[in-house]
């Protein structure tokens, strides 16, 4: 497998994805992944975004739903991250 | 270049060698020239920038040599600070007798990069293999006699902060010193090398390296030239390697390197088990569970052994809850103002209204708090967002978008977060079609109405009951995007943005909290809900419509039962029969709240049983109840272990002993739904207030969410949904007593879905026509 194409048809299919979700499923070390992502942004096919995920922050805030702790779900399945890079392609598909 | 002879090293005495220290930032480089050089250090400045330059004096084996430790650099081509450009330039430009390249052992794909641009100067060089302690401790192996073969250089496995391996690294210096290994200058795969070498052939530059580097760096597009003959030249090489290669030039030269470090990287390094990607937990287990054959089965798996283990584990101490909570708050409570002389109808009120409200609910407590026991650990453990991830691929194959199953699992606790919960998804089409899902969601209000009908009628299939309630609300849901998404609101899916968390051991006291904050709601909302309608539902059907105008009546002829008997046909082909008006009042009640529903039938049931709890009331036997309550544990206990050889319930569903058990249930309540319904009525039923309209909370989050024309449109096609598969469910179970009638009421309602098809299809292309807006507030 060469990690520098792998990556660039795997996020072409994908159209956003993170370093996380490239290193896991090419199984590639995550340092790789952002050497490779590198790469493809200076050559402007992809671009980098801060993606909120919610990680639980205003939803189902007590004053809107009676506190039914749907935030906290949130929080654990998303393991509370409030924000990830992610990457977008912008090359042809 | 002029830049060189002012470089460090530059006028040293003759015959004193230099080792330059070299690697990316972070691999131990200055560890190492400490471990070197001990206390004999000098610092400064590289010339004509403020980065700091240090430089030392090893005495090895009597021989005495200059050491530099250069700036951590990523890539000799380009990118990154002044301090990188200074490490670049003396590692290309420099006059280093040996160079030492340190990289991290448990990181080696990523620094075998640069070792590739290294190896391609020429120079001397002697790999350090640092931080194997911290490879091995990931479960890596790393070999460096294997790696020391596949780089034709020294290879010298240490650990720089304990000094590890620091005799055999000042061996492998002197040797290399003495004899300097002969570095075989990496070429790329000839569809580059060939054509890079016309591209070489006219660069400036004093030798080999400095030429091929300059060519490199603008093939790779790291700089740009303005010379016509090297614009001419770089022209023609970039277009051989691009017919060649068939990627672009750059990319072909970047990705060959890439490839190279994780061939070479792959051999350095072994694995403690036999495979290398699967030797770790989180791995192993995600090979199975994200995969694309097994990951759906699997969750629809767990999902079912949630359902099942929780209703029958929970139905070991049901009875006991129930019976407890029976004897406490309705006989109990009901003596105690009896005795205090209150009014045989506040009494009443109280024990029978407020008191058996509060009993449904404590009679829940069990299978209900294990669910969320079950949930909470699932969800502490990683697994939910496994499961997402799973989902994500199918869904993505059906145009919908795969993070909607996060809020969808929010769902099952409640709607309204679920439907707020799907601003996590930026696409405002996903987050319309994720939003018209999250009602067919089974949430926890439901749950209690599921969970008093399995009592009555599937006492010892009731998990797989429930389960299939739930797993139908999926995937109505599922459909309902689907169908929306291909019609009304075309698009494609935008793909899915989580990251997957490590699995984790659960924490008790997490998961404990977590199912306790649920459970909390539960009692405190659905609770009060139950309660306070079964109040109020003990009061109003006290008058009706009589000969002589608006007076007071009992509470079959009351103006409730008078006007759910008008409705009562509209329910009659799912199988509400006219004299179960009950039934239709908890429907019309349920849209407010769905707790209400159950709370609606037991304000009914106990007011049509108050004569006979007055007289409980008078004479109750309180510690015979409560020892019979208590009784039932074991009881139960064995009753469940009878069922663990039969986790599909299959005896039990080919039994018809199921409805007969009702006439065991010691609530009032479920033993009056057991006479209104039959099983297969009870589960239209089930399914119909499973689709129907959500409650008030659900369409208020649907307004605000995604603006009034959506929210009716979700209500209307909600209740006819319900409807319809309710009748279908119904029909389709009778249709030996009446097969035309049957036949006649499910060609009804697939024709009306048809229609409904053909009318959101009508509706997409007629958006598809206008100038795009929003879809999020539109009037569908």
């Amino acid at each position: 497998m060469n990690p520098l194409f792998a990556v660039r048809d795997l996020l072409r299919e994908r159209r956003v994805a993170t370093t996380g979700q490239l290193a896991t499923e090419l199984k590639l070390p995550r340092e790789v992944v952002d050497d490779v992502l590198a790469h493809w942004q200076r050559r402007g096919l992809i671009e980098s975004e801060i993606v909120e995920t919610g990680g639980g922050c205003g939803i189902g805030s007590r004053s809107s739903c009676g506190g039914c702790n749907g935030c906290e779900t949130v929080k654990t399945i998303t393991a509370d991250i409030p924000s990830i890079s992610a990457y977008r392609w912008l090359g042809p598909h | 270049m002029t830049q060189k002879s002012r470089l460090p090293g530059a006028n040293r005495p003759e015959k004193t060698p230099v080792v330059a220290v070299a690697g990316n930032p972070n691999c131990g480089k200055t560890t190492l020239f400490n471990l070197l050089t001990g206390a004999r250090q000098k610092v400064g400045n590289w010339p004509g920038v403020t980065v700091e330059y240090r430089s030392g004096v090893a005495n090895i084996d009597g021989q005495r040599m200059s050491v530099v430790d250069l700036p951590g650099v990523y890539s000799l081509l380009g990118g990154g600070g002044a301090d990188q450009d200074v490490a670049r330039t003396y590692l290309v430009h420099g006059d280093a007798d040996l160079v030492l390249n340190i990289v991290d052992a448990s990181n080696l794909e990523r620094h075998l990069a640069m070792t590739f641009e290294l190896m391609q100067v020429g120079r001397p060089m002697v790999m350090v293999l640092n931080m194997v302690d911290e490879a091995e401790a990931m479960g890596l192996l790393p070999n460096p006699e294997r790696l020391s073969e596949a780089l034709g250089i020294p290879v010298v496995p240490m650990v720089a902060r304990t000094g590890r391996g620091q005799a055999q690294l000042v061996e492998a210096i002197t040797a290399a010193l003495a004899d300097p290994p002969v570095v075989h200058t990496h070429v790329f795969e000839p569809a580059i090398e060939n054509p890079l070498r016309g591209l070489r052939a006219v660069m400036p530059g004093r030798t080999y390296a400095e030429k091929r580097f300059e060519a490199l760096r603008l093939v790779e597009d790291v700089v740009d030239t303005e010379t016509p003959e090297i614009a001419e030249a770089l022209k023609n090489t970039r277009e051989a390697i691009e017919s060649l290669t068939g990627e672009d030039a750059a990319d072909a030269v970047a990705g060959y390197r890439f490839g190279w470090a994780h061939d070479t990287a792959r051999k350095g390094i072994g694995f403690r088990h036999k495979h290398r990607a699967d030797n770790t937990m989180t791995e192993r287990v995600d090979k199975i569970v994200l995969s694309d054959l097994l990951g759906v089965p699997i969750f629809l798996a767990v999902l079912y052994s949630v359902f099942v283990v929780s209703f029958s584990g929970g139905n070991i101490f049901l009875d006991f809850f129930d019976q407890t909570s029976a004897t406490l708050l309705i006989d109990g409570v009901g003596h105690l103002l009896l005795s205090l002389g209150v009014p045989d109808w506040l009494t009443a009120i109280t024990a029978g209204g407020i008191g058996g409200g509060l009993n449904l609910v404590f009679t829940f407590v069990p299978p209900i708090g294990l669910t969320f026991v079950f949930l909470a650990l699932l969800e502490d453990s990683g697994y939910m967002a496994r499961a997402a991830y799973a989902m994500d691929r199918l869904m993505r194959k059906m145009g919908l978008p795969g993070n909607a199953l996060v809020p969808m699992i929010v769902g099952f606790g409640c709607n309204v977060p679920a439907i707020m919960g799907s601003r996590i998804i930026e696409d405002p089409r996903g987050r319309l079609l994720t939003v018209l899902m999250q009602p067919f969601m089974s949430c926890s209000a439901r749950l209690t109405i599921y969970m008093a009908f399995a009592v009555v009628f599937f006492r010892e299939n009731g998990g797989q009951v429930v389960f299939a309630l739930y797993l139908l609300g999926i995937v109505v849901a599922f459909l309902t995007a689907f169908l929306i998404g291909r019609t009304a609101v075309k698009g494609e899916a935008m793909p899915f943005i989580m990251e997957l968390p490590p699995y984790r051991l659960p924490s008790v006291r997490n998961v404990l909290l977590q199912a306790w904050q649920r459970l909390k709601v539960f009692l405190l909302r659905v609770g009060r809900v139950i309660a306070a309608i079964g109040l109020v539902l003990f009061i109003l059907p006290g008058i009706g419509w009589t000969g002589n105008g608006i007076a007071t009546t009992d509470i079959d002829h009351s103006l409730l039962a008078q006007g759910s008997r008008a409705l009562a046909p509209l329910f009659a082909p799912m199988g509400v029969e006219p004299d179960n008006w009950p039934a239709v009042s908890g429907l019309i009640a349920g849209a407010a709240a769905k707790e209400i529903v159950i709370g609606t039938l037991n304000g009914i049931y106990q007011r049509q049983n108050s004569e006979d709890q007055m007289a409980r009331y008078r004479d109750p036997d309180i510690v015979g109840q409560l020892y019979d309550a208590l009784m039932t544990i074991p009881a139960n206990t064995v009753a469940f272990l009878s069922t663990l050889g039969d986790p599909l319930g299959l005896q039990a569903m080919s039994s018809n002993e199921s409805a007969t058990q009702a006439s065991g249930a010691s609530n009032a309540t479920l033993a009056a739904i057991a006479a209104g319904f039959t099983p297969l009525s009870a589960f239209a039923y089930l399914v119909f207030v499973l689709l129907y309209v959500p409650c008030a909370s659900t369409m208020g989050a649907l307004k605000r969410e995604v603006g009034t024309g959506w929210m009716l449109f979700s209500i209307t096609y909600g209740v006819g949904l319900g409807w319809g598969a309710a009748t279908v469910i119904y029909q389709a179970g009778t249709f030996a007593e009446h097969p035309l009638a049957s036949a006649g009421w499910i060609i009804a309602v697939l024709a009306a879905l048809g229609l409904l098809i053909v009318t959101l299809r009508y509706y997409g292309n007629r958006q598809a026509l206008r100038p795009r807006q929003h879809l999020v507030g539109e009037q569908p």
